[in-house]
Order: C-alpha cells, then sequence, then structure tokens
C-alpha cells in the first residue's frame, strides 16, 4: 500500500472519521441497553479473562518496578516513622504515666476534701533509705504551707504524719512505722485508742478503754484533738484481726490494714490546714 | 488476513499492557499511551489508509472497555493514523530523533484533542487536559525506543495487498 491514491485515503478517513462520531452519539443518546452498550460489554466479557490472565502475570513486575522506584523514599520514610514511632511510644509511657498520677493525685484530693481539709499536692521523691525508718521524702515544704505533725493522704487513707520540714521538701513518717503513733477510733462506735505502726504491712489498734470489742471490718479513722491541724474522721484503714483479750493479753490485740497505698507511694496530699469550723465550703488544695 | 491478525495482536497486547502494568506505573497520574504509539508506528509503515484503519480499530477497542464516551479514542487515533500517514511523505530522513519528535508531538495531540472532546461532554478539567498532554508525551518518548520500533517492524513484515481495484 505503497502508493495508495489520496482520494481514497481521503474517503477512508471521512468514513472512519464519520464512524466515529455516530459511534460517540449513538454512546451518547443511550448509555444503557443500546448497541454501544452491547458491544462494550462484549469487549470488557472478551478482555475480562485476558486482563486478569496479563494482571497475574504482569502485576509482580510492577509491583518490583514500583518498589524500586519507591525505595529511596521508603527508606526515609521508614526512618522517619521508626523516629516517630519511638517518640510516640516515650510519649505513650509518659502519658499513662501521668493518667495514673492524675488519678491518684485526684483521688487524695477527693480524700481530703471529703473532711473539708485544704490540701497541698506533692510527689514523693524518695523513699527513706534506713531500714528502721519507715518514711518518704516529699516536693513539697514550707513554701507550700507544710509544717510539722501535717496529716498527709493518698486516695486510699492516711499516709502518715509530717515530721521534717524543709524550704521545698518534707519528711513524712508513714503510719506503719514503729515509732509512729495516731490517735484513732473506731468508725462504728466511740472506741478511742492508738494506731501503733510495727514496721510491717498491718498497724496495731490499742484500745484506750477495755472492753471494747472492734469486729472484723470495721473502719478505723483519725481521732481529731484540740489545737492539732490532724483532722479527725481520715480513714486510716480496716481491721483484720481481732485477737480477743484472754490470758495473753488483757486487752484485745487488733491488726488494721491501712487503706493507704503505702507499698506503692507516688502522689499524695498533704493537710495543711483543717477548715474552720464556720466555713462550709471546703476549698480543694493547691495541687502541683 | 495475516496481517489483520497481527494488527489485532497489536491492539490487544497495547490495550492489555495500558491496563495492567502500565497502569500501576503510573507517573505523576498518567499513564504512556502504547496505542497512540503503535497508531504512530503502522501508519509510518503503511501510509494514512491503514494508519486511520488502525486508529479507527485500536481507538474503538479502547473506547469500549474504558469508562469514557465511546468513538472518542476512535476518531482522534484515526485522526492520528491519517495525519502521520500524510506526514511520513515529507519525513525522507531515517534520524531517530526525527521519529521521537514525530511521536511526541502524535502524543501530544492526541492527549490534547481527546481532553478536548473530553471536556465538550464535561468530563475533565481543563488543567488535567493542558497537564496530561505534556505528561503522556514524554511518557510516551520513554517507552518509544522499546514499542515503536517492533509495532513498526511487524507492520511492515505483513504489508497489505499492493493494489486493490475498485
Amino acid at each position: 500500500m505503497l502508493y495508495e491514491r489520496p482520494r481514497r485515503a481521503r474517503a477512508v478517513l471521512a468514513v472512519l472519521l464519520a464512524a466515529s462520531i455516530v459511534v460517540i452519539t449513538i454512546d451518547f443518546r443511550q448509555r444503557q441497553g443500546g448497541p454501544v452498550d452491547r458491544l462494550q460489554r462484549v469487549a470488557i466479557a472478551v478482555f475480562g479473562p485476558l486482563q486478569q490472565g496479563a494482571s497475574a502475570v504482569v502485576r509482580p513486575i510492577g509491583n518490583l518496578v514500583g518498589g524500586v522506584a519507591e525505595i529511596g523514599s521508603l527508606r526515609s520514610e521508614n526512618r522517619r516513622l521508626r523516629t516517630e514511632v519511638a517518640g510516640l511510644r516515650a510519649r505513650e509511657r509518659t502519658y499513662l504515666d501521668v493518667l495514673g498520677e492524675n488519678e491518684r493525685l485526684r483521688g487524695a484530693l477527693r480524700m481530703a476534701r471529703r473532711c473539708g481539709c485544704r490540701t497541698v499536692g506533692a510527689s514523693v521523691v524518695a523513699r527513706s533509705g534506713s531500714n528502721f525508718q519507715l518514711s518518704v521524702t516529699i516536693d513539697a515544704g514550707a513554701r507550700q504551707g507544710v509544717a510539722r505533725d501535717m496529716a498527709v493522704v493518698d486516695a486510699g487513707g492516711l499516709v502518715g504524719r509530717v515530721t521534717q520540714v524543709t524550704a521545698d521538701y518534707a519528711t513524712v513518717l508513714l503510719v506503719t512505722d514503729p515509732t509512729s503513733g495516731v490517735a484513732a477510733t473506731l468508725a462504728s462506735g466511740k472506741a478511742p485508742g492508738i494506731l501503733k505502726g510495727r514496721g510491717e504491712e498491718l498497724l496495731q489498734f490499742q484500745p484506750v478503754r477495755a472492753g471494747t470489742a472492734p469486729r472484723l471490718g470495721d473502719s478505723v479513722v483519725t481521732r481529731g484533738y484540740q489545737g492539732g491541724v490532724f483532722p479527725a474522721g481520715l480513714p486510716v484503714g480496716v481491721v483484720e484481726r481481732v485477737d480477743p483479750a484472754g490470758a495473753a493479753s488483757l486487752v484485745p490485740r487488733v491488726d488494721v490494714r491501712p487503706y493507704a497505698a503505702l507499698g506503692t507511694l507516688d502522689v499524695v496530699a498533704v493537710v495543711v490546714d483543717r477548715p474552720p469550723p464556720s466555713a462550709p465550703t471546703p476549698q480543694p488544695g493547691k495541687g502541683r | 488476513m495475516r496481517r489483520v491478525l497481527v494488527l489485532a495482536a497489536v491492539v490487544v497486547v497495547g490495550v492489555l499492557l495500558e491496563t495492567t502494568v502500565l497502569g500501576e506505573l503510573r507517573l505523576a497520574g498518567v499513564r504512556p499511551d502504547l496505542l497512540v504509539l503503535s497508531v504512530v508506528a503502522v501508519a509510518m509503515a503503511s501510509g494514512p489508509v491503514s494508519g486511520a484503519a488502525f486508529g479507527f480499530s485500536a481507538g474503538l477497542v479502547a473506547d469500549l472497555l474504558f469508562d469514557l464516551p465511546v468513538g472518542v479514542s476512535a476518531l482522534v487515533y484515526t485522526a492520528v493514523g491519517f495525519a502521520v500517514g500524510i506526514a511520513r511523505v515529507y519525513m525522507t530522513s531515517q534520524l531517530p530523533l526525527v521519529h521521537l519528535v514525530l511521536v511526541g508531538a502524535a502524543s501530544l495531540a492526541s492527549v490534547w484533542c481527546s481532553g478536548l472532546l473530553l471536556r465538550v461532554f464535561d468530563l475533565v478539567s481543563w488543567e488535567t487536559v493542558a497537564r496530561a498532554g505534556p505528561l503522556v508525551a514524554l511518557y510516551n518518548l520513554l517507552l518509544a525506543p522499546f514499542v515503536y520500533p517492533v509495532v513498526r517492524a511487524l507492520a511492515e513484515r505483513v504489508p497489505a495487498k499492493p493494489a486493490q481495484r475498485w
């Protein structure tokens, strides 16, 4: 067909162009059900299996080529994502930590607010290095209004008593320390006594009056006394064991398990002031 | 008959490649247009009538398979095939560069003409049309060294009947 006659060529062109336009028109007029639509479905039916087969053969190659082209960017992206993941992990740990701390701090504040006390939040920064003294150091001191003999609570209950104060730190003697003694009473009835630490998990309740009979599950709360900042009614612990008075002892021996999570102490609240009897609304402590 | 089969095979392979591997190898959002490359090759090998006929068939198949108004590619490829077939008379040079320029120009014209038609149907935006033209032309130029000589050689090996009387 090297020497096509121009006139014939033009005729072919005209026919084909006209055919195209006719097809476009038909297709545009009736998108569905028309002859063009049927033809389209035939074409798709014929090519579908071919395309599927070709894809199966060719896609891995395409992926490979595409993958090679992307390796550079993938590497840098990988690096970037790794650092991001590490950062996010660290952030997540911090976040969970803060979340828990917040929760416990809220608990401590709630605890203190229940008695309507003004409190100062603090974190435990150190535990006592001595084997003979059970105390913690907190990061609140005179500057925050902390003074000696103030009560320290956590979300569960009484933690201890402030024994030493510096400008920014204070030492808290835990209720479990053998030298610790807290004026307390059974919540169920008037049965004043002293809660003594024993250097172990449990406290010992020593009733002042003979004849009081604490029962298992009784709550023990603090007893306020004149002039002290130690508020009354702070929960301390629950009676866990009672050895009735007998031959060995004149008074019953009562073991009390503290409510405070003394083993895993991290945030606490220091009761800096008892509510004046006239103040009806408790003031939440200045959180740190 | 052999010629029809060979050229049909070219169309089928071209469409398959376009819809499978090249569809996944889009660069900047466009895929190359192997069919227009084939149309140029056939037209360069066999002249305007063959070019137009091949262009029409290839375009029709592509239209039927791709979800666009049927006939648009047929129209455009017919025009491209015919124009290239006419132009080859004036191209005496065998320099590859000349053929590449032709391929590039044909691709650009093809994309822009199709785009214009689709624009009439309000199926594309002007920006897409304007952008796609040069990109497809460039992509086609990259593939031309592998596709163009092959299709051209195939078309030349199965020549049309030398004379048709009517």
